[in-house]
Parts: C-alpha cells; sequence; structure tokens
C-alpha cells in the first residue's frame, strides 16, 4: 500500500513546518537551561547563547538545597495528585449528566456553572470563607476551591456529547443504572479527555500560587512556587538592604538561580506529559462503535 | 435538540435521571460553597468599602465606582488597549493551534511524540522568564534580531519603543509560549475521531489532505467552537502578566491595559471598592461576549455551550 | 481508571490528608475571637513578672526563604533580650488587611507601606504605643521629632519608626580607565559629562569597537539623583526643593525643562543607551559588566557588575563621580536616609508592652551592636574607623536583618560597612561612592513628610506614574518635549498642585 504523490509531500510539508516550529520554540529555552549552568562572569556579561559558558551546578545546589525545596515539593505534589485526581472526578460527575441533551433544567445548570466562570467575588470573601471553615495553614484550602473547573468541565462534556449514542442505549436496554453505564461504556471511551483535562488540572495545581501565598503562612505547608517565588526574589533583590543576596555564597549569577529555579518547577510537568500521552493516542476509540 | 416537556416521574425514572441528578450533587455543593457563597463579594463593587467595617458594614455608593473608572480617560485608553490586544491575540490564538495539531498529526508517531513534548514546553514558563526572553531578543543593544538586522545592513529597529511594533510582539511572543499548549485540546480532540471513517476514505481514494479537510476539522468543530467560546469570554482578561514584564513607558499609549493600569496606580491599595467594580466590569464583558458569541454560533452553525 | 481502584485511590487519598491534616503544629489557623476581647482590655504595665522565662512574642514579616526559626540571631534575642521570637512569614498588605480585620493574634508586624498605617489608625485595629514609649526615655530619644512625626496621628503615636542608613545610595559612576585614556578629567559639569560621553563614542577609548560603545546606560526610571540637583532640582523632575521657606515642584522650575532637554540631546545624539526605556537592572550591569559602557547610573550593590568587568578587563576601573555642579559651583546629592518601615501591634494582641520595651532593649548601648554585627574581634573588627567582617563567623548574621523590629539609620550605618565589605568589590563601591557624595549629601525632606490621607496618597503615586511615563516620552522623542509646557499644565492639574498644598501644609507648621 504505497502513499500517494500527494500524501508524501504532505507529510513532508508538515515534517518541515514542525520542524522549525520546535526550533523558534527550543532555542530559547536552551538559553535558560545554559544560563542556568553557565559560570558567574559570561552569565553577567550577558554573553551566554544557546550553550553553556563555563560550568556550575552551584545554582541548582542553591535551589534544591534546603530542607524547605524538599517539604514543599511533597506538599505540592500531595495538592497536586490529589486535587487533579478529585477533580477529573468532579469535572466527569457533572459532565456526564450534562451531555444528556434532554435532561431537564440542563440549561438552568449550565449557566449556574457559567456564571462562575465570569464573576467571582474577589479575594476578600474568598478569605473570609476559608478562614470560617477553619481551613487557614490547611492543604485542603489549596485543593478545594478549585475542584470545579468550569473550563474543563465543558471539554469533558463536549467530548462526551460527541460519542455514539448506541453503545450508552444498549447498556440501558440491558438494565444498567447510570452509574454503571458511566464506568462501564462511557469513562473507557473518554480516555483521551480524561488525560487531557488531568493534564490541565496537574498543570493549574502545580503552578497556583495565589491561594498559597493568602492562606498558608506556614512554611512546611508552602508549596513549591511560593517557595521558588522566595528563591527568585532573594535573588533579584538589592543587596543593599540588608543581607547580601545569596549569590555571594553561592559561585552563580542571580539569573542563574533564577533559571534554575524556573527549570525546577517545570520537570514534572516535562515528566508528566510523555506518560499521559499515551492516551492521547488516535485509535483510542478503536473498536467502541461495533456490533 | 428536542425536549421533552413536562416528562412524567415515570419517563425520568427510565432515563436514569435521577441518578444522574444524585450523581451532581456534590459537585454542586462545592459550587456553591466555593464559588457562590463569595460572590457576596461583588457587592464591594458598589461599596466604599473598608475592609474593618466589612461587606455589610461599609457605605453604599451604587454606581460611584463605575463613574469614576469611565471618567478616568487613562483607564478609557486601557480599556481600549486591552480590546485591540486581546482580539489581536485571538486572531493567531484561534487558528494556529488547529493548524498545529492537524500537522502534528500528519507525521510519524515518533516524531510526534517528541514534538508535543517540545511545543508545549512554554507554556510552563512564567511570563517573566518568557517576557524577559522576548525583551532581551528585541533590544536594540545586543538583541540578536537586531544584530541580524544590522548584519543585513539595516537600520536596527525599536521593536518594544515604538507603538507601531507593540502589539505584533505582544501576540508573536504570546503564540511562541502558548500554541503548543493550546494544540493539546485538538490533538485530543482528532485522536478520538473514529478511525473506520478514515479507512473508507483511503479506499474511496481520498489523499491524507483531504482527508484532513473534510473529515478530521468537521469532526472536531464542535471542540473549535467551544474553544473559540471559551476564548472570547476572556476578551478582558488574561495578559496582565505578560504585559507587565514586556511593556515600558514609551509605549504606554498602546500597551497599557486594563490590569496594568490598575496595577501601576496602586489602585488595589486599600481601594477595594474601585479594584472590585473593574472586576465586576470585566467579568461582565466577557460574559456578554460570551452570550453573544454563543447566539451568533447558534444561529450559523447550530451549535452552542449550551 | 476502573471504578473500584478509583475508589480505593480516593479513600487512600482522604486517608494521607487526614494524617496530614492532623500532623499540622498549632498554626493560626484558629480564629481567635479576641479581637472584641483585646478591644476591651487595656493592658499598662510589661508583664515582665515572669522572671526568667522569655517573652514569647509573634512576629509578622515579609517572605524570605531562610528558615527563621533556627536563625542565628533569633537566638540572640532571646539570650540577650529574653524574647522568643514567633516568626511567620508574608506581610502582604492584602494579607496583613485580613490579618487585621479578622482579629488574629500577631503581636507585632512590620510594614512598609504607610498607606496601610493610617488606614488601620482610623479603623482603630492597633495599638497607640505613647504610654509605653514614654517610659523608655532612650527608645524616644533615638529618634527626631520628625522622625516620630511620620507615624503620629492626632498627638498619638502608633508605630515604632525605623529609618533608613544615611548613606548614599546611588550615584553616577564611570570607566576611569577610558577618561585616563582620553586624557580626560572626572566630569564635574553636565556640559563636561555630554563632551566626555561624545569623546567616548567616537573615540572608543576601551577598544570594544565602536558600535558595541554604549556612552551612558540607565534603568528605565526618571530618578537623577546626583545629576537633577545640577539644574537645581531635587532626586527627580517631580521631586519638591525648599524655596524661601516654601516646598517648590520641581517641575515648576526652569531647571526641569534643561534636564530633560538635556536627556534627550543624549538619546538623540546616541550617548544614552537606547534601551534606556525598558533597561532593568540586569540588563544594565550586563551592559557595564561586558564592558560596552561608558558610564551609568548604579548603587554599590553591583559588586557582581564589577567583579565581572575586572574578569573580563583587568585594567578597568569604575569609579564614582561627584554629584554634578551647578552652575554657581555647588554640589548636592541625596542620601537615603528616613522612614523605612514601622512596627504596629493589633489590638488583637496584649503584649503592647512588652513589644515596646523590646525595641528600647533592641537598641540599648549594651545590645544593639552584639546584635547586629556580633563581638568584636570574634565577628568583625574595626579598621581606620571601618567595620570590616571576620568570616565565616559573621555569616551567622547574615539574615538578621529579618528580624530587628526597628533600626536608626545613624547608628547603624558604621555597621553596615561590615555588610557592605562582606565582598571586596561592595565594600570598594560603598566606600567609592561615600568618599565622593557623603560629603555633599543631605537628606531628603520627603523621606520626613507624615503620610498623608489616603486620598493624597493615592494621588501620589498615580500622579508619579503618569509623570514617569511623560518624562521618558519626552526624553526619548523630540516632538514630545516641545509639549513640555503642556505637560506642567496638565500635571498641576492632575494632581500637582493639590499635592504641592498638602506638602506646604505639613512644612510651614512644623
Amino acid at each position: 500500500m504505497k502513499k500517494s504523490k500527494g500524501d508524501r509531500a504532505l507529510t513532508l510539508a508538515c515534517d518541515l513546518i514542525l520542524i522549525l516550529v520546535a526550533v523558534v520554540i527550543i532555542l530559547p529555552i536552551l538559553n535558560l537551561v545554559a544560563v542556568s549552568v553557565s559560570e558567574q562572569t559570561p552569565v553577567i556579561s550577558g554573553k551566554v547563547k544557546f550553550w553553556p559558558m563555563g560550568f556550575q551546578l552551584d545554582a541548582y545546589r542553591y535551589v534544591m538545597g534546603s530542607r524547605q525545596f524538599f517539604s514543599s515539593l511533597s506538599v505540592s505534589l500531595f495538592v497536586t495528585l490529589a486535587g487533579s485526581a478529585l477533580a477529573v472526578i468532579c469535572s466527569v460527575l457533572v459532565a456526564y449528566p450534562l451531555s444528556k441533551q434532554n435532561l431537564p433544567a440542563r440549561k438552568a445548570l449550565l449557566l449556574a456553572f457559567l456564571f462562575t466562570m465570569m464573576f467571582n467575588g474577589g479575594i476578600i470573601p474568598s478569605y473570609l470563607l476559608i478562614m470560617r471553615l477553619n481551613l487557614i495553614n490547611s492543604v485542603w484550602s489549596l485543593i478545594l476551591p478549585q475542584l470545579v473547573n468550569v473550563y474543563n468541565l465543558l471539554i469533558v462534556k463536549n467530548y462526551m456529547e460527541a460519542l455514539p449514542e448506541s453503545l450508552v442505549e444498549a447498556a440501558k436496554i440491558d438494565g444498567a443504572s447510570q452509574m454503571r453505564i458511566l464506568r462501564s461504556v462511557v469513562l473507557p471511551m473518554a480516555k483521551p479527555v480524561l488525560a487531557t483535562v488531568f493534564m490541565f488540572f496537574v498543570v493549574t495545581y502545580w503552578n497556583s500560587y495565589f491561594d498559597a501565598k493568602m492562606y498558608i503562612t506556614e512554611r512546611e505547608l508552602m508549596p513549591i512556587q511560593q517557595y521558588l517565588q522566595t528563591v527568585i526574589f532573594e535573588a533579584q533583590s538589592p543587596a543593599g538592604d540588608y543581607a547580601l543576596g545569596p549569590a555571594e555564597s553561592v559561585n552563580a549569577a542571580s539569573k542563574s538561580i533564577v533559571n534554575a529555579t524556573v527549570v525546577c518547577a517545570m520537570i514534572p510537568m516535562v515528566i508528566l506529559y510523555p506518560t499521559l500521552q499515551r492516551f492521547f493516542a488516535k485509535g483510542a476509540t478503536a473498536g467502541a462503535v461495533k456490533g | 435538540m428536542s425536549k421533552k416537556k413536562g416528562m412524567s416521574w415515570r419517563q425520568m425514572k427510565r432515563e436514569g435521571y435521577p441518578e444522574l441528578y444524585a450523581m451532581m450533587i456534590p459537585v454542586l455543593v462545592i459550587l456553591f460553597i466555593f464559588k457562590y457563597i463569595p460572590m457576596n463579594g461583588i457587592v464591594i463593587a458598589f461599596e466604599d468599602f473598608n475592609i474593618f467595617d466589612g461587606i455589610l458594614g461599609s457605605r453604599f455608593v451604587g454606581l460611584e465606582n463605575f463613574q469614576k473608572m469611565f471618567s478616568d480617560s487613562d483607564f478609557l485608553r486601557a480599556l481600549r488597549n486591552t480590546f485591540a490586544i486581546n482580539l489581536y491575540k485571538m486572531c493567531f490564538y484561534i487558528p494556529l493551534p488547529i493548524v498545529l495539531a492537524l500537522i502534528m498529526n500528519e507525521v510519524g508517531k515518533r516524531f510526534q511524540s517528541a514534538m508535543q513534548t517540545i511545543v508545549y514546553l512554554p507554556h510552563f514558563l512564567s511570563w517573566v522568564i518568557v517576557g524577559g526572553i522576548f525583551v532581551n531578543l528585541l533590544s536594540v543593544n545586543g538583541g540578536m534580531i537586531n544584530e541580524w538586522i544590522k548584519q543585513l545592513g539595516g537600520e536596527p529597529v525599536k521593536f518594544l519603543y515604538d507603538s507601531k511594533y507593540f502589539i505584533h510582539v505582544i501576540a508573536f511572543s504570546a503564540m511562541w509560549k502558548e500554541v503548543g499548549w493550546g494544540s493539546i485540546v485538538y490533538l485530543s480532540a482528532i485522536g478520538s475521531v473514529d478511525p473506520e471513517i478514515y479507512e473508507a476514505a483511503r479506499v474511496d481514494g481520498a489523499s491524507r489532505l483531504q482527508q484532513m479537510i473534510f473529515i478530521t476539522v468537521p469532526n472536531i468543530t464542535s471542540t473549535i467552537v467551544l474553544m473559540t467560546l471559551m476564548s472570547l469570554s476572556n476578551i478582558l482578561g488574561n495578559s496582565f502578566e505578560q504585559v507587565l514584564i514586556m511593556y515600558n513607558p514609551a509605549v504606554y499609549d498602546v500597551g497599557d491595559i486594563i490590569n496594568t493600569y490598575v496595577y501601576r496606580i496602586g489602585v488595589n491599595n486599600m481601594q477595594y471598592g474601585y479594584a472590585s467594580a473593574v472586576g465586576l466590569f470585566n467579568g461582565l464583558v466577557g460574559f456578554l461576549f460570551l452570550i453573544a458569541a454563543n447566539f451568533l454560533c447558534r444561529k450559523f452553525l447550530h451549535r452552542s455551550i449550551w | 481508571m476502573s471504578g473500584m481502584r478509583k475508589k480505593q485511590w480516593i479513600a487512600a487519598c482522604m486517608a494521607a490528608a487526614l494524617i496530614m491534616g492532623g500532623c499540622q503544629p498549632g498554626g493560626s489557623g484558629e480564629t481567635a475571637q479576641t479581637q472584641e476581647a483585646g478591644a476591651q482590655q487595656d493592658p499598662v504595665q510589661a508583664q515582665d513578672d515572669r522572671e526568667g522565662e522569655a517573652v514569647s512574642l509573634k512576629y509578622l514579616h515579609v517572605s524570605e526563604s531562610f528558615d527563621p526559626e533556627t536563625d542565628y540571631t533569633r537566638e540572640l534575642i532571646r539570650d540577650l533580650l529574653n524574647v522568643d521570637i514567633i516568626p511567620e512569614m508574608g506581610n502582604e498588605d492584602d494579607k496583613v488587611n485580613l490579618i487585621l480585620s479578622s482579629g488574629q493574634d500577631y503581636d507585632m508586624i512590620k510594614l512598609t507601606n504607610r498607606n496601610l498605617l493610617i488606614s488601620y489608625v482610623e479603623n482603630d485595629v492597633i495599638w497607640p504605643l505613647d504610654e509605653y514609649i514614654d517610659q523608655y526615655p532612650d527608645l524616644k530619644n533615638a529618634f527626631t521629632e520628625d522622625e516620630w512625626a511620620t507615624v503620629t496621628f492626632d498627638g498619638k503615636i502608633y508605630a515604632i519608626p525605623e529609618t533608613n542608613t544615611d548613606d548614599v545610595e546611588w550615584g553616577f559612576s564611570i570607566r576611569q580607565d577610558w577618561l585616563e585614556a582620553l586624557g580626560e578629567e572626572m566630569p564635574s559639569t553636565p556640559d563636561d559629562l555630554y563632551r566626555v560621553l561624545k569623546r567616548f563614542k567616537e573615540e572608543d577609548p576601551g577598544n570594544v569597537g565602536k558600535e558595541n560603545v554604549i556612552p551612558l546606560t540607565m534603568e528605565g526610571d526618571v530618578k537623577f539623583n546626583g545629576l537633577a540637583q545640577a539644574f537645581g532640582l531635587g532626586q527627580s523632575i517631580d521631586d519638591y526643593i525648599e524655596k524661601d521657606g516654601k516646598l517648590v515642584p520641581g517641575v515648576e522650575q526652569e531647571g526641569a525643562r534643561e534636564l530633560v532637554a538635556f536627556l534627550n540631546r543624549l538619546y538623540a545624539e546616541g550617548l544614552l543607551d537606547a534601551d534606556y526605556p525598558s533597561n532593568t537592572n540586569e540588563t544594565m550591569i550586563s551592559k557595564v559588566a561586558a564592558g560596552y559602557a561608558g558610564a551609568c547610573r548604579m548603587t554599590p550593590w553591583e559588586s557582581a557588575a564589577l567583579r565581572t568587568l575586572r574578569e573580563n578587563n583587568p585594567d578597568a576601573k569604575l569609579a564614582f563621580l561627584e554629584p554634578f555642579e551647578t552652575e554657581d559651583g555647588s554640589r548636592s546629592i541625596a542620601n537615603r536616609s528616613g522612614l523605612k518601615g514601622f512596627l504596629i501591634v493589633p489590638k488583637a494582641s496584649d503584649r503592647a508592652a512588652e513589644v515596646v520595651k523590646y525595641c528600647n532593649d533592641f537598641l540599648a548601648e549594651e545590645n544593639f551592636t552584639r546584635l547586629i554585627v556580633g563581638e568584636e574581634g570574634v565577628s568583625y573588627t574595626v579598621e581606620d574607623g571601618k567595620y570590616m567582617p571576620i568570616l565565616p563567623e559573621f555569616d551567622k548574621f547574615n539574615k538578621g536583618r529579618w528580624f530587628y523590629p526597628t533600626n536608626v539609620g545613624e547608628r547603624y550605618t558604621p555597621l553596615f560597612g561590615a555588610r557592605a565589605h562582606k565582598e571586596a568589590e561592595m565594600g570598594e563601591l560603598w566606600d567609592d561612592i561615600n568618599a565622593k557624595c557623603g560629603q555633599y549629601s543631605y537628606d531628603p525632606i520627603l523621606n520626613y513628610a507624615p503620610t498623608m490621607d489616603g486620598e493624597t496618597e493615592a494621588l501620589k503615586q498615580s500622579l508619579s506614574e503618569w509623570t514617569k511615563e511623560k518624562v521618558i516620552r519626552m526624553i526619548i522623542d523630540p516632538a514630545e518635549l516641545e509639549k513640555f509646557d503642556s505637560f506642567v499644565a496638565e500635571w498641576k492639574e492632575r494632581g500637582g498642585d493639590q499635592l504641592t498644598q498638602a506638602y506646604n501644609e505639613w512644612y510651614q507648621n512644623r
């Protein structure tokens, strides 16, 4: 089965475009990493381009070397994984019913969700609520408020609406409960969107910063982004105030430290995505619509 | 969409509806507690809010905060800029991720995986970093782009200080950062299209290009519509961090957006009423856009969010 | 994930959460209903009757990435002053507002934003401290009347001030080796500067390549301490100067137009960095460090720049300039003295007396030096009247400043030298700027102005942002410069006049 000429040309064109895009995107990131491991002098002189000049790992040692880094990391891992798992479940529990076109009050419910996407009361009432629920300095203050995400909800609902009705009908005729249908029929078909939305939640939770800033004052509970911000803030603050910045005891430029922090914050995501990728694969629904 | 009016309880039970409602209850509770209860804060926009008197204790001033907003010429300028910048960004942000997803769908699997991993990386960098990178790249002294221009014999271009170029810089850098991530949703949608349809088309002699245009795209239309509407609803939001890092006083006239303006003049400094009014205004405009866009979609494409 | 496994997963998560939740140390999660209680109590005496037992004070300050609980300075405070600080981090404006309005029980909070202070006074959420301060004459005398006035409202003192050191922070520096190669002296007047910059550009005395020379580089800001004074202004265009017993705005002086025109000329002729509007501290430093910049506006804290510059070019000499001369030959430059921060005691606390005592003890002769730089011969020495650090002992004090409840600038300045000299280059630069500019320095009057009402403070900020935008545009665009007069008129209308009036009300009634 040979590919036609037109097909080959298309594939070639796509290959080239992708390579170009990848190059444009990766070059600045190379610069980022290069600066994080380059020696002070070239970094401060602004001479580092895409490849490290000199080599040092002090910046990374500085960022990861504190006890705080690891405790923040574990807090964030917990919040992210537990939060994302719960959030996906919540999305599914609402997206499925709302994907049924005939459900009474469907429109009203949707609007109720949509409304919260546009309007919110701001930090003050949110803070007061968290305080009244006694969740200040609790990891749950970082998880609960973000559990319901309308954007992701709509993505899942949209996907479910496009699934073939026939299987669902078949299961219903067999007398299955909705929960059963959801679990055994719909969810297996929905793997791509679940993986997508899980990824989105992971990113949101992992990157979240403002919640922690307001609700957490205890250092053991500081999530990773908050920790990293304090590192960046110190690396960049003028030394003249008091204690000289970290750079004086570390053999790395402030910029290297900042970049090392950024890389550290990025790595978990970089590892996670390929793992989830197989769920995005083509043909995830292959075989579903037989018979 | 046919809606059976007035379903009987028996009918609903048969369809399994009570169970569906029950499914939603826990989430509805969370929605109520964490999203609706704090909405009492919206009242702040209509008050001369004093944090120590609380929401109930502060003086009600009606639309005064809004009047203040609209009589401030700098605010109106920021409003105009916000629209301009976000609309322009959307011209790229809507089609490009789709195109990228389609392209990635056409290449070999391993190549595709590697590419995916690369193109979404910038999404994880904060604008503090990305903005810094672009500012460096585009600066007159030592910026790489201008170095190339000089080598080719041209005059250095003041990308960041000339109001002409600024909006393009913002749009391009935003694209650089988000196009990869934005394509994820589409890739996932493309992945769910039944391969049998492609098989059938191929047997009928369709080229891959034709398959792309006539099968893939129509099948992900609902996703496209959804994403577009979501973007529109965010018309007044989103660019704060980016613009804050990349703008400078030389381009405030086109670059100062609502959130940077509010930030700059320290409005948040105890002026919660005003800040809340701005937030409420943003939300309202986004909501109106969403409804309008949804209406148009329903009329012409027969699809809608609800 | 199948349903069963999902359920197990959820159960596991919840279990983990419960365990983690249970493991929390005390924390401020409890909404102490002490706001009501605190408002009724009126403690008068310091509760020192727990002899021997350290007084514990809960303290909130800025977020930083070190562990305050194990810090050496915290130990010192406990040993020397018998005070056990319970440290917490995170003093952003919004957060403190919420903390105070919800009655959480902090004993002292360190802040720098004066707008907050007036709001807290008006809403009666912090303790007035007069009756305690009066018990400690040393503390009272540590600050001048003007300094106390910055934290006084309606005749009552509501916070303990912290004043800044009185060294000079910002000045202009120049490549002295370039000057020597050209046979030039250090420029004294703005015209000298212009001539020298032009020669830098045309003759490239550093041999870095003519297209690479950046004669003068600055951060994208509109403060020109050391240069603006040469035009008869304060630190910047919109700074105020004292004239005939009044405070007059710089904007309305002839010198303002001349200064902007001067800078415009520099920019137009390529003598001022083309990237000036968007320069950050980092980008500006990289130009100095790479050896491309001939002159720059900087602080002594850019020691990394100097060190890197020397590595790139061992013969390079970077030296600070004396402030530029006015037409009648006088020089002046502002130092950075004035109110830096302040310490408040929320009404939810019943330890106001202890807090004040702590501040007093902190500043006491026998404690002050010891707390800040340690012991002579152990962590510091004094050479030629200059304090120098002994490493690595001195490193224990790295983050100590986070703990200081208060500080007296003039007393701190010499001790600060020990910190400045931790790095050879920083010490060099600090000594240099003070040698060149110290004799001409003055206390900037506005740093001693009291906090105005909320509206005026907001006005100050929006006006200064607007001015920054306008001035930078006038510097880079000759067409804008033409409209200088309308700039002045608009400045006055946008609140400049209002501000002038407010300042004079204070100034003339001191």
